[in-house]
């Protein structure tokens, strides 16, 4: 055997590469930035128009949060179905495809938690309430919430990839169980012994650490089943 | 000739069907290799797992001495352009150009330029809205200009019109001349690339059924034409891969000719010419596909 004509890149040089591949097109970057623009300005209209509009504090409401959430889930999803075959064809192994688009996902969830708390701060509105002030806890919050969205995103995603129309039925099957399951749960004498969580019971600190676990355990399953999808 | 790919008694199933069966090759490097067979044959799935795409069953394969499948290492050095390979939605070909020179080490990315041109891919135009041709032209590109190491074209050509293939199969052969490389090739196009490649892989139902060197293998056979009763008394003694009779004339492939039974033959008023490649291998896969041929 002879050996390797090209040598391996660094681990870091690997994801990074994946990133660029990931943003060939930048206006995957661009494009939320100007529709949060255009839902600014529309909101900012309507109010002006309408005084049904504005609430009754006289503060403008806009939050882009619920749209980024939106916007982020369904950039992920394309992002690992559309470049899973065409990275992998350009000799990238499946871990560092995944690995590579998380850790675009990880620095485009700081980019636009910063860009969140930077409207919050001009229109003194945050995820639809007022807005506290820009603290380390409330970025913390937006990054989690980006990732996790994103993580989700992309472990479904790896559902479809390896196990197409069927895992995806399954998936949804049993998610749709689970939500049934939960509300009957809740009424059940059972559902009385477990610990309530809402935001009333939980400090910000207690929501973020929950939500980075879920984030992890999301980003965990998906590389496990992404690491045996096959390319169709 | 050292070997960059071993593959030793490789098998795929899905959930009971054979796609691959108990494959054993080697591909040494810098070659032309063509792995040939008919459309269902198992091509496509051998690629993929030699490109750690697919994972096998049984059996295993080692490029440059190490598995493919998620080895960062060794895929660096591989390029595999598939016909059905979907690009992200909204890319066009300049996206596409962008990815391939970010992901190859030894992108050219003025040559890559100068085959849109050549192929007259539209730049504006997103590529999931490109005809069939073009995208098989984009495959061919990126497949061209990555000059990787290991590069496996499983019939990205396939939609390309006949002129736009022989430009293909002329700018592979100098391209690769440059550059040495080691290219494999798939298709069942047999005629059009026969001079290109220089080993040939012949896979039937999943199983190696020809591993031969093309020059080995066009000196193998010959077809002789003739009256019927004259074939028939010519060919008495060698294998006969394949026979055909129209009318009152008989045409057969042989297998075993010396020049000297070439030219008694000729001389007995029979026409004696070499066989081509694809008229041995389509003998060949007429052939009980268990029994794997080997050629001197």
């Amino acid at each position: 055997m002879t050996t390797l004509p090209i040598q391996q890149r660094t681990l870091v040089q690997r994801l990074w590469k994946v990133v660029g591949i990931n943003v060939v097109r930048p206006w995957v970057l661009v494009l939320p930035l100007v529709i949060m623009t255009a839902l600014f300005l529309v909101t900012g209209i309507l109010s002006w128009l309408t005084i049904a509009f504005v609430p009754a504090d006289g503060q403008l409401r806009f939050s882009p949060e619920f749209f980024l959430i939106i916007f982020l889930f369904l950039t992920a999803n394309q992002t690992i179905y559309h470049e899973y075959a065409v990275s992998l064809s350009f000799g990238i192994s499946r871990s560092d495809f995944y690995f590579g688009s998380l850790l675009n996902f990880a620095l485009q969830s700081i980019w636009y938690a910063v860009v969140c708390l930077s409207i919050a701060a001009v229109t003194g509105s945050f995820f639809g309430s007022e807005f506290s002030g820009v603290g380390v806890t409330n970025f913390v919050s937006l990054i989690v919430l980006f990732i996790g969205t994103q993580a989700l995103a992309a472990s479904t995603t790896a559902i479809y990839l390896r196990w197409g129309k069927p895992g995806m039925l399954t998936f949804f099957g049993g998610l749709a169980l689970v939500l049934v399951a939960l509300p009957v749960l809740a009424v059940s004498d059972l559902g009385s012994e477990l610990p309530t969580l809402n935001s009333e019971t939980l400090t910000m600190l207690e929501t973020n650490v929950i939500g980075s676990a879920v984030a992890l355990i999301l980003i965990i399953l998906g590389y496990l089943i992404i690491r045996k999808a096959s390319v169709r | 000739m050292t070997k960059v790919i071993e593959v030793n008694n490789l098998t795929k199933s899905y959930r009971g069907a054979t796609a691959v069966d108990s494959v054993s090759l080697a591909i040494e490097e810098n070659g032309i290799y063509g792995l040939l067979g008919r459309n269902g044959a198992g091509k496509t799935t051998l690629m993929k797992l030699v490109a750690g795409h697919e994972l096998a069953s049984t059996g295993e394969i080692s490029v440059y001495g190490a598995s493919p499948v998620e080895n960062s290492a060794v895929l660096a050095n591989m390029a595999f352009i598939r016909e059905s390979l979907r690009y992200s939605e909204n890319y066009k070909i300049g996206h596409v150009l962008k990815a391939a020179k970010i992901a190859f080490a030894n992108w050219d990315d003025a040559f890559a330029q100068s085959l849109v041109d050549k192929f007259q891919i539209p730049r504006k135009r997103l590529v999931r809205k490109l005809s069939r041709g073009q995208l098989s032209a984009v495959g061919v590109v990126v497949g061209l200009a990555a000059r990787a190491p290991i590069t496996i074209l499983d019939e990205p050509y396939i939609g390309m019109d006949a002129v736009a293939r022989k430009h293909f199969y002329d700018i592979l052969l100098a391209d690769y001349i440059k550059h040495p490389r080691t290219i494999v090739l798939s298709t069942h196009l047999i005629d059009e690339v026969a001079d290109l490649l220089e080993h040939v892989f012949v896979i039937d139902q999943g199983r190696i059924i020809l591993d031969a060197n093309t020059e080995d293998l066009r000196g193998s056979a010959a077809v002789i034409e003739g009256s019927t009763e004259s074939v028939d008394d010519a060919v008495a003694g060698f294998v006969i891969l394949e026979s055909q009779t129209i009318g009152t004339q008989k045409r057969v492939v042989a297998q075993g000719l010396k020049a000297e039974d070439a030219a008694r033959l000729q001389s007995a008023g029979l026409a004696v010419k070499p066989a081509t490649l694809q008229q041995l291998i389509i003998s060949q896969t007429n052939m009980d596909s268990s029994e794997k041929v080997e050629v001197a």
